[in-house]
C-alpha cells in the first residue's frame, strides 16, 4: 500500500499532544485545582522554577536584572484560573503591572498628541497595552509558550491557565476558564509588575515600557472616523475664532470624463488648513475637511515633558503638558 | 489550372512583434528626462557639500500642523506665521498723513477659486417664522418637505431639519418608499450601490 493510500487511515488515529497525555495520566492527582484549594504555604512542588530551562532563557531574553528572581518570573506565568491562591498566582503582580502600564502609556499619548479626542486616546492606549497587543508581545516577541493544561508535571516556564471551553463566553470569575489571549496579557503585565518590585521601581519600569511597549509603531492617523467633517471643521473654526472654512479648487482634470480627479484645499481666510483629492468635488471637499481636522487633532508639541519624571525626582525641572479646550462637540 | 494567388496563402509561423529602430528611438526619447532644476548647480547654490531636498510629490500628511492650528506659544508659529485678518486701523491724523511715505501696493498671490461662493449668514428668521415652519410641517409633511420650506423661507434645509424635524411617521414612510425602490434593484445595481457606500465610508476615515 502506498503512503498516499495510507494517509486517510493515519489521520483517523487520534494522537493526543504530549501535554494532553500528561493530563490523562494525572487526573487523579490534580482534581483539587478548580475546587477549593487546600491550605498551602509553598507553591506546588511540581512548579519548581529551578527545574525549568525555559525560565532562565526568558529571563535572559528580556534582559531582566539579576536581582529579578526566577521565582517571581515563574509566578508571573501562573494565571489565577490555574491556581486560585493569590499567594501563588500572578493576579496581584498583573494588577500592579497594569496600573503602571496604563499610566505610562496614557501619559505618553497625552503628551505626544494632547488634542486627541477621548475615544481615540482610549483606543490608542488599548493598541499599545490592551489584551491583544500584550498577547502578541508575549507570544510572538517574547516567545512565552502555553501549557495545554495546568497539571502537576507541567514545566514552570510555560504559561499556565485553565482554558475556556470552546463556544463559551468568559465569565466574571476565572473559575470557568479564560482565553489564552487574556492569560498571556496578564502574564506580560505581571512580568512588568515584577520589574517594579525587584528592579528599583518606576525608572526601571519606564525604561522597560519604552523599550518593549512604546517602541512599537502606532499610526494614530488611521484611527479616525469623522462622521460630519465639514460641520465639525466649521464648529472648530467658530470656537477658536478663526474665519469660517471655505473649500477652494486647487487642481482638476477630466471634469467631464468618467475618471475625474479634483484637488481641493480648505482655507480659513488665507490659511490653508488641509488638502484632499477625490473623484468628485464632494469627495475632495470632504477629504480636505477630514485632513484639516486630523491636522488639528494630531498636533504634537515640540517639547514633550513626561509628568512621571517628577515622581522619580521631585526637584527636577518640569514643563507642564499642553492643554486646550478639548475635542469639538457638534 | 491557374496558379493560386500568393496573397491568399496563409502565413506559416507565429506573428512576432519586431521592435524597429523607430519604436526604440521613440521610447528612449520619452524616457530621457532632464534632471529637475533643483539638481543643477547654479551660481547661487552653496559652494560646499549640501543636501538637495527634492522629495517626490505626495499627498500632504496630517502630522504637519498648519500654522493657524499651532498654539500661540509654539516655536514653529514664528517660522511661518498664519495670515490673520487685518484689524481695523484707526483713521490716521493729518500730521501722520503729511509724514507718511507713499504706500507701495504688494501684489498678493490670489487664492484659488472657491467651490461655492462664500456667503454671510443672515439670521433673518423671526420666532413667528419658526412657529409657521412648525405649523406647516405638521399640517402637511408631504407637501411641506424640508426642501420646500427651505425655499419658502430662504434658508438651508439643515435649518428646517433643526427647527422642525420630520416626525417618526414621515421617516418610516420614507424608509418604506426607499425599501420599495431597493426591492426593484437587480444583483448588479445592489452590489454597485453597496460598493459605493463602502467607498464613501473611506472618505470619513481619510484613507
Amino acid at each position: 500500500m502506498t503512503l498516499k493510500r495510507l494517509r486517510p487511515l493515519l489521520r483517523l488515529r487520534p494522537v493526543a499532544p504530549p501535554s494532553q497525555r500528561l493530563l490523562i495520566r494525572s487526573v487523579a492527582t490534580t482534581t483539587s485545582i478548580s475546587t477549593e484549594p487546600p491550605v498551602r504555604t509553598t507553591p506546588p512542588p511540581c512548579r519548581t522554577p529551578s527545574l525549568s530551562a525555559k525560565l532562565p532563557a526568558l529571563h535572559s531574553r528580556l534582559s531582566l536584572h539579576p536581582a529579578y528572581p526566577i521565582e517571581t518570573l515563574a509566578r508571573a506565568l501562573v494565571h489565577s484560573s490555574a491556581d486560585a491562591d493569590h499567594r501563588f498566582n500572578n493576579h496581584t503582580l498583573a494588577t500592579l503591572g497594569d496600573s503602571l502600564l496604563q499610566y505610562l502609556v496614557s501619559e505618553h499619548i497625552l503628551t505626544k498628541f494632547p488634542r486627541l479626542p477621548t475615544a481615540i486616546h482610549q483606543a490608542a492606549i488599548d493598541a499599545y497595552a490592551g489584551h491583544e497587543a500584550l498577547d502578541h508581545l508575549g507570544r510572538n516577541t517574547w516567545g512565552i509558550e502555553v501549557a495545554y493544561a495546568p497539571v502537576a508535571e507541567v514545566d514552570a516556564g510555560l504559561l499556565q491557565l485553565k482554558r475556556l471551553p470552546p463556544g463559551e463566553a468568559p465569565g466574571l470569575t476565572p473559575d470557568s476558564g479564560v482565553t489564552v489571549e487574556y492569560a498571556m496579557a496578564s502574564a506580560v503585565r505581571a512580568i512588568i509588575g515584577g520589574i517594579y518590585l525587584h528592579e528599583g521601581g518606576l525608572p526601571a519600569v519606564r525604561q522597560f515600557t519604552r523599550l518593549h511597549i512604546l517602541s512599537r509603531k502606532l499610526d494614530v492617523e488611521k484611527m479616525f472616523l469623522i462622521k460630519k467633517p465639514t460641520l465639525e471643521l466649521s464648529r472648530l473654526c467658530a470656537r477658536e475664532g478663526f474665519e469660517s472654512p471655505v473649500a477652494r479648487l486647487h487642481a482638476e482634470t477630466g471634469r467631464l470624463s468618467s475618471h475625474a480627479v479634483f484637488v481641493v484645499g480648505v482655507y480659513s481666510g488665507k490659511n490653508l488648513l488641509g488638502e484632499g483629492h477625490g473623484g468628485s468635488l464632494q469627495e475632495a471637499r470632504t477629504r480636505a475637511a477630514v485632513n484639516a481636522l486630523k491636522a488639528w487633532y494630531l498636533y504634537s508639541p515640540l517639547e514633550k515633558d513626561l509628568p512621571s519624571k517628577t515622581l522619580e525626582d521631585p526637584k527636577v525641572e518640569f514643563k507642564p503638558a499642553f492643554i486646550d479646550a478639548g475635542e469639538v462637540i457638534i | 489550372m491557374a496558379p493560386v494567388p500568393t496573397l491568399l496563402v496563409p502565413r506559416v509561423g507565429p506573428r512576432v512583434f519586431i521592435r524597429t529602430e523607430a519604436t526604440v528611438r521613440r521610447l528612449t526619447k520619452k524616457l530621457r528626462l532632464h534632471p529637475h532644476p533643483s539638481f543643477n548647480l547654479t551660481s547661487t547654490s552653496p559652494k560646499g557639500s549640501h543636501i538637495i531636498h527634492n522629495p517626490p510629490s505626495a499627498a500632504p500628511t496630517p502630522y504637519v500642523t498648519p500654522s493657524l492650528f499651532l498654539p500661540a506659544l509654539d516655536a514653529r508659529r514664528k517660522l511661518s506665521p498664519p495670515i490673520l485678518p487685518a484689524e481695523p486701523t484707526p483713521a490716521p491724523t493729518e500730521a501722520a498723513l503729511a509724514d507718511s511715505k507713499p504706500v507701495v501696493a504688494v501684489a498678493e498671490k490670489p487664492l484659488p477659486p472657491p467651490l461655492s461662493q462664500p456667503y454671510e449668514k443672515t439670521y433673518h428668521l423671526t420666532p413667528e417664522d419658526f412657529d409657521e415652519i412648525r405649523r406647516l410641517r405638521v399640517e402637511d409633511p408631504v407637501k411641506w418637505s424640508a426642501n420646500a420650506l427651505a425655499r419658502k423661507f430662504n434658508v438651508s434645509p439643515l435649518v428646517i431639519g433643526i427647527a422642525a424635524p420630520a416626525g417618526a411617521e414621515r421617516w418610516s414612510a420614507k424608509e418604506k418608499e426607499l425599501e420599495k425602490v431597493k426591492s426593484r434593484w437587480g444583483k448588479k445595481r445592489t452590489l454597485a450601490r453597496e460598493m459605493r457606500t463602502r467607498r464613501k465610508e473611506e472618505w470619513f476615515k481619510g484613507e
